[in-house]
This record gives C-alpha cells, sequence and structure tokens, in this order.
C-alpha cells in the first residue's frame, strides 16, 4: 500500500522570497502575513490540508492566531479542512494572516510544514495518498502590501 | 499534423513545469508552441489550469477557447478527475463519483471535447456513465495508468465490461507510461543529485520485480543506509515510474476499444529514440488495427526538472511521426 508523501520539485515557489510581509492595519503593525503555493502539478481542494504548522525563527505560532485566506473566503485554521468546494489553483496563493503582534524588520526562518491528501488517489477504505508540501526557507520580512 | 489516418497531438499537462513556475507563463504560450510545432488538437487539464474546478468560471472556458482559436488549435479532450477525497473523513459514494463525472461532462461540453478522460470508475456504475456520456455528447475514457497494466485482472475485467454493455461512448486510453522498460536517465541523474547512493539504485532497479512489496523493499534499503532520495526511488519505480517488460499483447487487447491514446514519454535522444518506452512496437500494433484518431504526446520529463518541454515535445512528435510513415 503506497503511503508515501509525493514531493515535487517546485518546493522552492511554496515560499517565495517575497512571501512574507507585515500585517498593517490602521492601529498599526498587528501581525504578519505569509503566501503559501502549491509544490504540486495541479491545483487542490482547500479541505485536502490535512496538516499545516508554521514556525517562526524556531517558535510554533499557535493555530488561533492565523487566518487563511483563499481569494474573498477566510477561515480560522480550525476550518481549512471543511472548505472542500474551495479549490487552491496550482497557481493560487493560500494567504496565512497572523495575527501575533509583528515581526522585527530584516530575516526570519520560516518553517511551514504542509501535508495534503491526494484527494483521487484512495488506497482504501480511508487511507488516501498524500503530498508532502512543506518548505523551509529564510525570509526578510518585506513592506507592507 | 496528420500521418494518414493518425493525427498527432499534444497534451498541454506537458509544459507543467513552466505553468507551475512562472507567474506569467499561461495557455497562450502553450498554443502558441503547438502552432510552432504543427499541432492542432490537444488536451487539457482542468484541475491544473482553471482557478475554479470541478466546474471553471465561463470566463476562464472563454479564454482557453479564445486562445486556442488564435493559433489554430482544436479542443479534442479534456482531462477530469474524480476528487472523491474531497470531504474530509468521507468514505466516498457512487454519489461523489457521479457529481464529479458530470461536473467534468459539463466542462468537456462548454470546451467542445470529443472525449474525458476520466479517473477510475467502479464497475457498478459503468452502465449510468454510459447514459451519462451519452447525455452531454462527450464519449468517457478510462485511462490505463502505470503501475496499471493492460493485462491486469481489473483491467481485463473493464474490458470485458465494455463488452457486454456495448457502448461506443465507453472505452480506454490506454497511456504509454505502462511500458515503460527500463528507468529514464534523466530520473537516475535526478535522483543521484538529490543525493541517492548509485549502489542503492542498481540494488532497486534490479530487485524491483523480485516479488517484494514496496513497504518491503523501503525497509530493506533502509537497513541498507538508504534515506530520502532512496525513498522517492522506490515510490517512482514502484508507482508512476515502474517499469519491467513491455505488456504488448494485452496491449492489443485494448485496442478495439481504445478512443485515443496518451503516448506518454520521459525522454527523446537527440537521435529521435526513445530507451525507455517501445514506441515503435506501439504505434505499429496501433496502425495494424485499423485506429483512425489522435495519438496524444504527452511529456512527463518535467518530474525531473529539466525545463526542456518544448524541444521534447518537439523531438517526440518527429519520432512519432517517422514511425507512422513506417508502418503507413
Amino acid at each position: 500500500m503506497a503511503t508515501t508523501y509525493m514531493k515535487l520539485p517546485y518546493e522552492d515557489r511554496v515560499l517565495r522570497p517575497d512571501a512574507l510581509r507585515p500585517l498593517r492595519l490602521s492601529s498599526g503593525i498587528v501581525g504578519f502575513t505569509l503566501d503559501v503555493r502549491l509544490n504540486y502539478y495541479r491545483g487542490l481542494p482547500l479541505s485536502a490540508i490535512e496538516n499545516l504548522e508554521l514556525s517562526v525563527d524556531g517558535v510554533r505560532v499557535p493555530d488561533h492566531l492565523v487566518l487563511a485566506s483563499l481569494r474573498e473566503k477566510i477561515l480560522p485554521l480550525s476550518q481549512v479542512r471543511l472548505a472542500f468546494t474551495e479549490h487552491w489553483p496550482v497557481k493560487g496563493v493560500l494567504r496565512l494572516a497572523v495575527y501575533n503582534g509583528g515581526l522585527e524588520p530584516g530575516p526570519h526562518q520560516v518553517n511551514l510544514t504542509l501535508h495534503l491528501r491526494t484527494v483521487y488517489m484512495q488506497f482504501a477504505p480511508g487511507v488516501w495518498g498524500m503530498i508532502d508540501g512543506s518548505a523551509s526557507r529564510e525570509l526578510v520580512l518585506q513592506e507592507a502590501a | 499534423m496528420s500521418s494518414g489516418a493518425i493525427e498527432l497531438g499534444v497534451s498541454l499537462y506537458s509544459f507543467t513545469q513552466r505553468f507551475v513556475e512562472r507567474e506569467d507563463y499561461h495557455v497562450e504560450d502553450m498554443f502558441r508552441t503547438l502552432e510552432q510545432l504543427g499541432a492542432r488538437q490537444f488536451e487539457i487539464v482542468g484541475s491544473q489550469v482553471f482557478d475554479h474546478y470541478p466546474r471553471p468560471g465561463t470566463g476562464e472556458v472563454d479564454r482557453v477557447l479564445a486562445a486556442a482559436a488564435a493559433h489554430g488549435c482544436t479542443p479534442f479532450s479534456y482531462g477530469g478527475y474524480i476528487d472523491s477525497g474531497r470531504i474530509s473523513g468521507h468514505i466516498p459514494t457512487g454519489e461523489d463519483v457521479v457529481l464529479d463525472l458530470t461536473a467534468d461532462l459539463m466542462t468537456a461540453r462548454d470546451l467542445g471535447c470529443r472525449y474525458l478522460r476520466a479517473g477510475n470508475v467502479p464497475e457498478h456504475l459503468l452502465e449510468l456513465t454510459a447514459q451519462l456520456a451519452e447525455n452531454y455528447g462527450v464519449s468517457i475514457g478510462i485511462e490505463v495508468h502505470a503501475p496499471s497494466r493492460p493485462s491486469d485482472e481489473d483491467i481485463q475485467r473493464l474490458l470485458t465490461r465494455y463488452e457486454d454493455i456495448g457502448s461506443s461512448r465507453l472505452g480506454f486510453i490506454p497511456d504509454f507510461g505502462c511500458f515503460i522498460e527500463r528507468p529514464a536517465q534523466p530520473a537516475i541523474q535526478r535522483l543521484l543529485a538529490m543525493g541517492a547512493r548509485r549502489d542503492l539504485l542498481d540494488y532497486i532497479i534490479a530487485n524491483r520485480h523480485s516479488g517484494v512489496s514496496e513497504q518491503e523493499m523501503q525497509d530493506d534499503v533502509h537497513a541498507r543506509g538508504g534515506g530520502n532520495a532512496e525513498r522517492a526511488a522506490i515510490a517512482e519505480f514502484f508507482g508512476f515510474l515502474s517499469f519491467g517488460p513491455a505488456d504488448l499483447d494485452g496491449f492489443r487487447t485494448l485496442l478495439p476499444w481504445s478512443h485515443y491514446f496518451h503516448s506518454k514519454f520521459y525522454h527523446v535522444g537527440e537521435d529521435l529514440t526513445d530507451q525507455q518506452i517501445p514506441v515503435d512496437k506501439l504505434l505499429t500494433d496501433i496502425a495494424a488495427s485499423g485506429f483512425e484518431g489522435v495519438l496524444m504526446s504527452e511529456y512527463e520529463g518535467h518530474a525531473f526538472h529539466l525545463d526542456d518541454a518544448e524541444e521534447q515535445v518537439a523531438r517526440h512528435l518527429q519520432l512519432e511521426r517517422r514511425i507512422l510513415s513506417s508502418v503507413a
């Protein structure tokens, strides 16, 4: 039974060099945003995300501080698994908004664990192929968008 | 591009690497390449090119049609999926299959495609599938893809079901990746670049058909010191890059029920030969069967990350043309 995590050679595009930006509101900087892209050859429903964990500079970001947005839709991480009608296109960006008060200017080590279900590849009832969309990269905090 | 009654088309999937990696690369660029190559018929994979799937917006379909027309290209087939694992924790039912088939048939119809390439359809839904295809005026082909082989019991059972149902709306789309006889050199080079040990790759290849399961091979190679690169090699060689003696006898049994062919390839050399797939034998059998239709070239060497699809597709079309002219 093949349960190996498939990892395609597009890891460099998951976290692009300009992916990390301050989240600035009228009251000032309240956190940061991280743009995430797929390491796959096709798009997937958002509900295919089985595990998404984010660490910055070695510190795990609590899930409850994160809102995920795709196009006009916005969801807490805990509800992403329910978004089965939302297609994350292979050229599309999943933006994570992290309300942690902000990051210092300069470089930050970002580690993203991202595991997705291969929604068309079922090996046994409830056993699906898996995609490893994880990436780690040192990113410099950009100007606010 | 036509060689007698057999026309050569190109799957846009061939250009996956640029499409995924470059923001400024889209279907317009692919059709420009097809025009330069003299290819007219094409296959498009909806879940890859559309922002909305399984039902793209009207504007998305119109963009594809306008771009194709601008370069003299014609939609031939639509690559669909049965994404029955879309709902977390849900065990798929026939309802999920029918929903995805219907959505893809709608899009194939909107594009003007003659064929939908579908994922696996459970046997008990095949008659309904034929009726759905009739309703939408789009025929459905189930792909026979590596690691499956045409002689496999489930494929032969499907053939029998086709014969029993007797609908011309149902058929096969044999993918030439089923007939890889040996690993492609770029595949080996990529695994070595990932850090795989040459001796362990040789061991995996030599013992691929020794009767061990994928998991047993993973455990064995791990115990011999293998790491992530060797783990990837085993997953590929037991999966979509599975290899072995080409099942040509089995292939011939599928020919009467083949809608068209995915002429899958991984590397064509400067001398216009494919060292992995016996494309000459496959095309000879297809021509001998009296088949009239499309050979859809599909490059998957982007798995080796060489950004060489345009050159490779051009070589593959030349290779196919040469073979077909010799068997005409």
